[in-house]
């Protein structure tokens, strides 16, 4: 054991001390902070763009309208919740609540409330109330801005609204593309109501929608969520009930008021959330460039061993197994420094420049006991998988040259599950990320990712047992062939005689 | 009670080692003394690295036995050992006295006791200057006098040195054979291979040689040497042709333009003054004349030659 720890301290200080490591060190997170800066700081602000469309009501029924006085009372339900934050921001809210009892709950009331919608303009909307409250509002708070209307309605152009139907499409292709389009903004959509639209027997219960083809958002929604309403509308309004209450009933919303104790803990529960799902997926970052940075020392420290001869004097100290625990030992240390130097740095970083950073990392305490284990795991069993590899192809190569050449395909096997993140994280749980995961050599990086979804106990468990048999398995396996050919000094071996080598036990090198 | 040391330092008993279809050592014997130098001799691809690995336990016999000090080749036991490898065997970017401490605390030295030892015998061989310099910064000479330092850190009973003094300038080769010689004094044991016979001539109380992995010889240099006969050297203003049939002449070779003597060889036991002798019964006094023993390159060649091989 003495020999082993010998060889693993002489490693680490090898890797530690090296110029790569340090530059690589600062570099890595220097990259993080730009990839997160440089966008930010060369973004222009730029506010959303209102989208034009147009409805034409086949029928003539005044669906127009009904659109349009939707649409006005989307708007204001907007400025209504973009004045609460702005109130919440700028104003003493306790003399607001003296002052204008239910104005706040108003306010806060979600999006759509009738009553609350109902209110605000019985108040005479953004204007009025904010002169109502001026005197309790900081003396430097900054002006209210309105917010721009999302969508904005256009008339339907004539050849449009005049079209045949077998012309439509052609006639909706050329304003949507942007041909014929006058001043005002873009028109993305075309609202098509057909002339029967309602619930009666033998009448269309559906609106077409014809949308620009680059057009995303929710537009479609508050479509749906309009002439949803008027068809409920319609068929209460058989009842008897006048139409003005009706509305005011169907737009009722009930509101989910959420409500903490204290501030900091709630902080603190934002942050651990944030933690919880930023952590394991950095982790494997840092795992990935552990394993890189580890594995081309290793290579190059076997290849440099055998050519000078040091590997015989170590041999004569010691076992080729005593030998490679050393440097696995002494790989799993430097990683190891690596990852709680960037965490430090990381730590220095939030508390100095990002506001609320400290309680970020102080957060940390909070995940729990199991994913950290979970991670320990796999950051340790993976780092072993991939030295072990790296050392027993190292010991096969006479020359650095010659190991390039391999190294090239491993790294296209080990960064393979990074081309998956983005549908690991669109379905954490699904079926890629699960068929991912029973894949030894991809399950540390996977299961990291997929850690904050909370991924099933089992299967947790049942990769935690698979990753841990299988660094057994390739540790002994790779030992083994590291020990038959560390000392081979033979021609370059081909990709075939590598694989033949690793799958069984080789021969010792003539000297 | 005490314990009696072995006699041999090393003993090695039909060692047979394979590598696929070949034969890289095949049925090796030979004992190597205390307290002697022994050299152990071979052209490139003769099996004495393989042999000497076998001995350090770096690779495994088939079959055969070793023994050192008594003991079989186990990390404990070759703590006794010293082993300087063919090539410098350092790492490049590490310090002098780093690299020293970092093989004596291998060897068993502790931490402390290793780093101590380092700067004591750099500063012995005269490389106290050179103590924080990385091995890649340093001349030849001074880099084989660090791993030869690597190697005697530990105090070894037993010192096998692979190829030492290839590489080496003559002073460096002169420093190298004076340590050898200082370190048989203070009673160690030296093994050390070579295929230049100048150096296991210079040095060697005993010499093996071996070549395509079967030992040619074992034993005394003089015992080498009377194993081949002797050679009279001999010139003279006149054609001494008429030495071909003279007493215990087996053959005789004229002058050449690299050569102003003639050479004769003599039969065993065969009497060099007779030479003399019939040179003045003809009234031909010899402006040259020594009577030669063979010497270990000629030995060489000749067992090279004896067993059709090439050496």
């Amino acid at each position: 054991m003495r020999e082993v720890l010998l060889i693993a301290r002489h490693e680490y200080v090898k890797f530690v001390t090296r110029r790569g490591t340090l530059i690589g060190i600062l570099l890595l997170p220097l990259i993080f902070g730009l990839s997160i800066s440089v966008p930010r700081l060369t973004a222009t602000p730029s506010r959303p763009q209102t989208i034009g469309f147009t409805v034409i009501d086949r029928g003539g029924h005044g669906y127009f309208q009904l659109v349009a006085e939707n649409l006005k009372q989307a708007g204001e339900h907007r400025t209504r919740l973009a004045l609460n934050s702005y109130v919440r921001q700028y104003g003493d809210l306790a003399a607001i609540q003296r002052a204008e009892p239910k104005l706040l709950a108003t306010l806060e009331a979600p999006y759509g409330e009738s009553l609350a919608l109902a209110d605000y303009e019985r108040r005479g909307g953004a204007k009025q109330i904010l002169a109502a409250i001026s005197s309790h509002l900081a003396p430097d708070a900054p002006g209210f801005a309105e917010p721009d209307p999302r969508w904005r309605l256009m008339r339907p152009p004539a050849q449009l609204s005049n079209s045949q139907p077998e012309k439509f499409e052609s006639a909706a292709q050329s304003y949507l593309s942007g041909g014929n389009r006058d001043a005002g903004p873009p028109l993305r959509y075309v609202v098509v109501v057909p002339e029967n639209f309602g619930l009666a027997a033998g009448q269309e219960s559906s609106v077409e929608i014809w949308r620009d083809a680059s057009a995303t958002g929710n537009f479609p929604a508050f479509i749906a969520g309009v002439f949803s309403n008027e068809l409920k509308l319609q068929a209460l309004g058989r009842t008897g009930v006048e139409r003005k209450k009706l509305l005011l009933d169907v737009g009722r919303v009930a509101a989910i008021r959420e409500r903490s104790a204290a501030v900091p803990v709630e902080m603190g529960a934002a942050n651990s959330d944030r933690l919880k799902n930023l952590l394991p997926g950095v982790l494997a970052y840092l795992l990935m460039f552990s394993v890189l940075s580890n594995a081309g020392m290793l290579l190059g420290g076997v290849i440099e061993e055998k050519s000078n001869r040091v590997v015989e004097l170590i041999l004569s100290c010691t076992s080729a197994t005593k030998f490679m625990a050393g440097k696995l030992l002494g790989a799993l240390g430097s990683a190891l420094t690596m990852v709680c130097v960037l965490v430090a740095m990381a730590t220095v970083a939030a508390a100095a420049f990002a506001p609320g950073g400290l309680s970020l990392v102080s957060a940390m305490g909070d995940l729990p006991l199991y994913q950290y284990l979970a991670i320990a795991v796999y950051f340790i069993t993976a780092l072993l998988i991939y030295s072990s590899m790296y050392l027993a192809v190292g010991s096969m190569m006479p020359s650095i040259q010659d190991a390039q050449s391999f190294v090239a395909p491993m790294m296209v096997v080990i960064i393979l599950p990074f081309f998956f993140i983005s549908a690991i994280l669109a379905a954490p749980n699904g079926p890629v990320a699960s068929v991912l995961s029973w894949i030894p050599i991809y399950t540390p990086f996977v299961m990291m990712f997929r850690l904050p979804w909370n991924p099933p106990v089992m299967e947790i468990v049942g990769t935690s047992l698979l990753i841990i048999s299988t660094t057994v398995f390739m540790v002994i396996q790779m030992g083994r062939v590291f020990a038959a050919n560390v000392l081979a000094s033979d021609r370059p071996p081909t990709f075939a005689s590598v694989l033949r080598k690793m799958a069984t036990r080789s021969t010792e090198a003539s000297g | 009670m005490t314990q009696k040391l072995p006699s041999n330092a090393l003993e090695l008993a039909h060692l047979c080692k394979r590598f696929g279809n070949l034969i890289a050592v095949d049925d090796v014997s030979f004992v190597v003394p205390r307290g002697q130098i022994v050299g152990f001799l071979g052209a490139n691809g003769a099996g004495k690295t393989t042999t000497l690995r076998m001995i350090l336990n770096i690779v495994k016999p088939d079959s055969g036995e070793i023994s050192v000090f008594g003991k079989a080749p186990e990390p404990v036991s070759l703590r006794q050992v010293g082993y300087l490898p063919e090539e410098r065997g350092l790492y490049r970017r590490m310090r002098a006295s780093a690299t020293i401490a970092y093989f004596g605390s291998l060897k068993g030295l502790s931490r402390k006791e290793a780093n101590l030892r380092a700067r004591s015998l750099l500063e012995y061989f005269g490389l106290a200057s050179a103590a924080r310099s990385r091995i890649e910064s340093l001349s030849k000479g001074m880099a084989q006098k660090v791993a030869l330092i690597a190697a005697i850190a530990h105090d070894p009973d037993l010192l096998i040195l692979d190829e030492p003094f290839s590489g080496l300038d003559p002073l460096n080769q002169e420093i190298l054979e004076k340590l050898i010689r200082d370190k048989v004094q203070q009673g160690k044991t030296v093994l050390f291979s070579t295929h230049t016979m100048m150096h296991a001539e210079r040095l060697a109380d005993r010499i093996v040689i071996i070549n395509k992995g079967r030992i040619r010889f074992d034993g005394t240099q003089r015992e080498a040497r009377a194993s081949l006969p002797r050679r009279v050297r001999i010139a003279a203003d006149t054609d001494l042709g008429f030495l071909r049939f003279a007493q215990g002449v087996t053959n005789a070779t004229p002058p050449s333009e690299t050569r102003a003597t003639w050479d004769l060889e003599l039969a065993k036991h065969a009497d060099g003054r007779a030479i003399l002798a019939a040179c003045f019964e003809r009234g031909v006094v010899p402006d040259h004349f020594e009577i030669a023993e063979a010497s270990l390159h000629d030995i060489f060649i000749a067992l090279a030659e004896q067993q059709g091989i090439s050496p």
